[in-house]
């Protein structure tokens, strides 16, 4: 399980030019090599073919039983070590040798028979010698013919002709690499195109991914298209089941609570609060969103102003002063009901709590955001702070859901990673509440 | 007081209908969105509690109609819809208060009190008209100098109504309105039944009657 979560993810790239280095270098070489030998032997072929003429022109020159040449032969078999060589051996030992080979000997068989041969062999001076050899018989002498012709420059013509070659393969290997890996990031520029979709999707900036991919990619866009869809229509979905399902609990459990209260039945009581507070927590729960799939967006001045309004409302008994100061763009990535939620919970309390005066501080630029809501309230001790943005805890049974109020605030906050703090308010005395969110994603 | 129930479970009805009529309410019930509609319109409602999830017409739309028809009755909005937005929604709509079930009905019954008591300019926690202060809760009247009278049901609901509009000519047409239930036989005699009763608990001199125009609470 370990060693398969630890293993580094393949690279398709890395792959890929390792796969065309490998099959372009093999490919290469065995064409140079089969190049280098076609280039050997048609140079030897070229030579014996040669050879092969004079050796005609020597056996019509000459005078077996004289051992000797009549007539001349080209220039080229007197001049000294010229790298053309001929040797005539007679069956009697005797051999008559070009003068170019002048005090040197070329080693050929004593005798050869009619069919012609030719093997390389080490001449003069180091020469390349290609030697072509066959047996004759003129005016019943037998005799053989070897002829010889150095190939060394030839051969080192060829050589170099492949070192070049190698040397021209191998920048040709490196220039298609570097073609490849550019053709291949150029293309892997496009999922990066779609990532940024994808992104902006998850931060809810976006609904789909477009569909201006290339066509490979395209069915894989397609597909995680309908997967969000779905996806969309589960979520929905589900928090319409628990949504229903919570309203609908919520009328009979009055009437039980309502008739418990009546006949004075504390155990039924007691359970029936406990299920209205696990549906209250659970229906809250269901409604989040997060960044994942925003909905409308949150507006502070339109929505904020609209929470104080109906807090002044549904606080008017106390005579309540609720002073604003936002200092924010006109919207914001955030999901309207979920920061709804959040703010109108810390108002709520801040309202309850308040003797007379709530102060609410929204401060915000595209990366981050600060809500400060504080009230001249009692204020909670240090001790019971942390207590109380835990789930469903309530510091004054008194009060329904202040407790519940701050748990779900602080779920929100988690789940769009950000901070809160309870604090004393230093302006007014009462509780500080200073929510921070990051908004980029 | 006339109160306007809109509630589609029978159950709560029952239950929430008989524990307002307990606290001095004259009780109309409207089970879907278009009869509650059609009351608010036409009968004289002193408040009303309007649930959101109603059959045939939503509760939101039966508000905005009232108020759109000039029906500016003081409504507490009584639903399961807990999130913040469907609170701000419901008073954009035009609610006065907004209760989310499970509630309790003590604080129901003050959440009306208090919208009763705001309606009529009176911010007060009680009602007190001169040396006179109406008890919610027990039903009686406390006079200053001492002393505490127990009402019926029918004399608190009448004396409410004049303490909440004193110095205002009264007709007898509507204090049987703000009193009774819709259903209710209006015979405007039984009015006088009771305004005499009244006189004779609280003092004759503090309701005044008019000719042709009805009574005045003098306080």
């Amino acid at each position: 399980m370990s060693s398969a979560d630890e293993r580094r993810p393949v690279s398709l790239e890395a792959s890929l030019r390792r796969l065309v280095a490998g099959l372009l270098l093999a490919t290469l070489l065995v064409l140079l090599a089969i190049g280098a030998w076609i280039g050997r032997e048609s140079a030897i072929q070229f030579a014996l073919s040669r050879l092969h003429h004079d050796a005609e022109a020597i056996l019509s020159k000459l005078d077996p039983q004289a051992r000797r040449i009549q007539g001349s032969l080209t220039p080229i078999y007197r001049q000294p070590l010229s790298g053309h060589y001929f040797v005539v051996r007679f069956d009697d030992g005797s051999r008559l040798q070009s003068r170019s080979l002048w005090d040197e000997t070329l080693q050929v068989p004593m005798v050869a028979g009619p069919k012609p041969k030719y093997w390389l062999t080490t001449g003069p001076g180091g020469q390349r010698l290609v030697v072509w050899q066959q047996g004759f018989e003129k005016n019943g002498v037998h005799f053989s013919i070897a002829i010889a012709e150095d190939v060394g420059p030839l051969l080192a013509a060829i050589w170099r002709f492949i070192w070049i070659g190698v040397i021209a393969s191998l920048a040709a290997v490196v220039l298609m690499l570097l073609a490849q890996q550019w053709l291949i990031r150029r293309a892997f520029r496009r999922f990066d195109l779609v990532r940024d979709q994808v992104r902006a999707i998850r931060q809810g900036r976006r609904e789909r991914i477009d569909h201006d991919v290339p066509a490979e990619v395209l069915p894989l866009v397609e597909e995680l298209n309908q997967l969000l869809n779905a996806w969309r229509q589960h979520q929905a979905r589900s928090r319409n089941a628990v949504g229903n399902l919570a309203h609908a609990l919520k009328t009979p459990l009055q009437l039980v609570l309502s008739h418990a209260q009546r006949e004075g039945c504390a155990a039924v009581q007691s359970q029936a609060r406990e299920m209205q507070q696990l549906i209250e927590r659970e229906l809250k729960r269901a409604r989040l969103t997060g960044r994942a799939a925003v909905g409308q967006h949150f507006s502070p001045e339109r929505d904020l102003g609209a929470l104080v309004d109906t807090m002044s409302r549904l606080h008017g008994q106390k005579g309540l002063t609720i002073r604003t100061h936002i200092e924010a763009p006109e919207r914001l990535q955030l999901d309207q009901s979920d920061f709804m939620e959040l703010s109108g919970n810390l108002l709520d309390n801040a309202a309850k709590w308040a003797e007379s005066r709530v102060n609410l501080e929204f401060v915000a630029d595209h990366q981050k955001l600060c809500l400060t809501i504080e009230d001249d309230g009692p204020g909670i001790e240090v001790h019971h702070r942390q207590a109380l943005l835990e789930r469903g805890n309530r510091a004054d049974e008194n009060r329904p859901g202040h407790g519940l109020g701050l748990a779900i605030v602080n779920e929100i906050v988690h789940l769009y990673q950000g901070r809160i703090r309870l604090e004393e308010s230093p302006a007014l005395g009462g509780l500080r509440v200073v929510v921070e969110l990051p908004l980029a994603g | 007081m006339r109160l306007l129930l809109v509630e589609d479970h029978r159950e709560l009805v029952e239950s929430l209908g008989a524990e307002l009529r307990r606290s001095g309410y004259a009780v109309d019930v409207a089970e879907d969105g278009e009869q509650a509609l059609h009351l608010g319109m036409t009968e004289e409602y002193d408040l009303a509690v309007l649930d959101l999830g109603l059959p045939m017409l939503g509760g939101l739309e039966v508000l905005t109609r009232w108020r759109a028809a000039g029906r500016d009755l003081p409504v507490l909005i009584l639903t399961a819809r807990d999130s913040w937005m469907e609170k701000v929604e419901g008073l954009k709509a035009g609610a006065d208060d907004y209760l989310t079930k499970p509630f309790h009905t003590e604080e129901l019954l003050a959440r009306l009190q208090a919208l009763l008591r705001r309606r009529h300019g009176r911010p007060q926690r009680e009602l007190r008209v001169n040396d006179l202060v109406l008890d919610e809760e027990q039903q009686q009247v406390r006079f200053d100098r001492g002393g505490v009278v127990g009402l019926t049901g029918t004399e608190f609901r009448l004396l409410r109504y004049f303490m909440l509009n004193p110095g205002k000519p009264l007709s007898k047409t509507r204090l049987i309105e703000h009193v009774y239930e819709q259903d209710f036989d209006r015979d405007s005699n039984l009015i006088e039944v009771y305004v005499r009763r009244l006189r004779e608990k609280i003092g004759r001199e503090r309701i005044e009657t008019r000719r042709g125009q009805g009574y005045v609470f003098r306080g």
